[in-house]
């Protein structure tokens, strides 16, 4: 064969050697990046405390942005756990709350995973942000230590479910609803017509057995009897230093005072880095460019606060 | 065509074509003139092997998701198409002007040569590999020897319309460059519109 082909079909089995090399390579390196779903921002040396934040309405699976980028939820935030805990280097978990709560059940499985996390003797400090009430205390309470500042809004155990009885304005639109259901309290709830004794009493039952569950989880979070915290928990909103007060929080103090306090419950020296969520610069901006278009047009508001039906929820509702 | 094809495979002709397209172009576009059909072929291939080569080299200085393998498959298909369009478009331009230049038609000509002068951005991959091997400014790199080599791209081009029309080197490079600032001055226009229609759109809502 010809010395040229000779140099030329080399050089062509080199790159085909290389192409297979390089798509090993990314395939090693995706399941290494699977492996740690959620990267953390630097500095990354060493053991530390891992953030783990919740903003927002708490949901099962987070509500999804206009650019599909989805703002979390309940099943994103014990995803997050699991990854911190699975992390060597994560001695102590911070859960930074701002949020009014949410629907019982993606508020009762984050509380059941912090619960669990805490048997397994990993040090939770919760930190309370603009609000951290209902539900979102309900999660905070599931922790060892929870660091409010004096002006968080906190507290509000209870539970409340809202639909609005829109009877008299479909009388007097003239709209009558055709309902055809296979049991009395199919549309309990309905906006369309008054909510009848026995399916108030129905509603409250609902109600009670979730209310009763908070004060037995929050008691139990808060090593208290439920008898300790009955007094208070009749819904009413509360300050940091009223939460402290009542023995709802431990401490008045700021985010990085709770990122101390998880340093010093988990025995790290006191510049132990810290692992925050990382989300990339494409990510960043999306949010950022739907943020700006939704309040420019006041559809977040919309968004946020429309529901096609009723929820039972444990939330602050002002 | 195919028959064609398979006889330029067991001849090792491609290794010929594929030699002289790096090391001396002229004499390239001096074979093709020569030769029948068989080249297109062998150039089609050539597109279809730098794309997977060039998807794969963009995915390595980053983390991928499971969408590389629908890139590497979907997309290579996807960006394959769309780079035969962009040869038969750019070898139509080229055409084109050289026609109205009073030069003769040779379509098909510059559609071998273009589609063989992409073969130099094959390199890029394993290039990129070694900077990523040694994590060194392994983007840096992918997009400087994207440059460098669609710079080696070019002058395979000009030399062959050079070669193909008997034509001096600057004049080739400007026949080469009046697809490029055809296309630039109207997706700069299109950019244009869009940036307007956006705002307006985004002042009405």
């Amino acid at each position: 064969m010809d010395k040229n082909r000779k140099i030329l079909i080399s050089i062509l089995a080199l790159l085909v050697l290389s192409a297979v090399l390089a798509v090993i390579d990314i395939s090693m390196r995706m399941r290494g990046a699977q492996r740690e779903r959620f990267t953390l921002a630097v500095p990354g040396v060493g053991p530390g405390v891992g953030i783990v934040r919740i903003n927002g309405p708490i949901e099962m699976a987070g509500s999804e942005g206009g650019f599909a980028i989805s703002s979390g939820g309940a099943e994103a935030v014990i995803q997050r756990l699991t990854a911190l805990v699975a992390d060597s280097r994560i001695r102590a978990v911070v859960v930074r709350i701002n949020s009014p709560g949410g629907t019982v059940a993606a508020t009762q499985e984050i509380y059941q995973k912090l619960m669990r996390l805490r048997r397994r003797n990993i040090v939770l400090v919760a930190s309370l942000g603009d609000i951290a009430a209902s539900g979102g205390y309900y999660i905070a309470s599931a922790c060892n230590y929870i660091v409010t500042n004096q002006g968080t809004l906190t507290g509000s155990i209870g539970v409340i479910a809202v639909s609005p009885n829109l009877q008299g304005l479909f009388q007097k639109l003239g709209i009558k609803m055709n309902v055809i259901k296979s049991g009395a309290y199919k549309d309990i709830l309905s906006s369309y017509r008054d909510l009848t004794p026995e399916e108030r009493e129905l509603i409250q039952v609902l109600i009670d057995s979730s209310y009763n569950q908070f004060l037995k989880d929050v008691a139990r979070g808060r090593n208290l009897g439920i008898d300790d915290i009955r007094p208070y928990a009749d819904g009413r909103v509360m300050s940091g230093d009223m939460a402290v007060k009542y023995k709802l929080a431990d401490e008045i103090g700021s985010f990085e005072r709770a990122v101390e306090k998880a340093r010093k419950k988990a025995k790290l020296p006191e510049d132990a880095p810290v692992y925050d969520e990382q989300r990339s610069p494409l990510d960043q901006f999306l949010m950022t460019l739907e943020g700006a278009v939704l309040n420019r047009s006041g559809l977040q508001n919309r968004v946020m606060r429309y529901r096609g039906g009723y929820m039972i929820e444990y939330r602050y509702q002002p | 065509m195919t028959a064609g094809f398979v006889e330029t495979f067991r001849s090792l002709k491609w290794a010929d074509y594929l030699f002289y397209i790096l090391i001396e172009p002229r004499r390239f576009a001096r074979m093709i003139i020569r030769e029948d059909a068989s080249p297109m072929a062998g150039g089609i291939l050539i597109a279809a092997v730098v794309t997977v080569c060039d998807v794969i080299a963009a995915s390595l200085p980053g983390v991928e998701s499971p969408f590389f393998y629908y890139k590497l498959t979907y997309g290579s298909i996807l960006f394959f198409l769309f780079l035969i369009v962009k040869i038969v478009v750019l070898a139509g331009l080229v055409d084109l002007i050289c026609q109205f230049t009073g030069y003769q038609g040779k379509m098909k000509e510059f559609v071998i040569i273009i589609s063989y002068a992409l073969f130099p951005q094959v390199f890029l991959l394993p290039v990129v590999s070694i900077f990523k091997v040694f994590h060194f400014a392994a983007p840096f790199f992918y997009v400087f020897f994207s440059i460098v080599f669609f710079v080696w791209t070019a002058l395979i081009i000009i030399q062959g319309i050079s070669e193909l029309h008997g034509m001096e080197f600057l004049k080739a490079v400007l026949v080469f460059a009046f697809p490029y600032a055809f296309v630039g001055i109207i997706s700069f226009l299109c950019f244009v519109l869009l940036v307007i229609l956006s705002f307006g759109y985004m002042s009405f809502l």
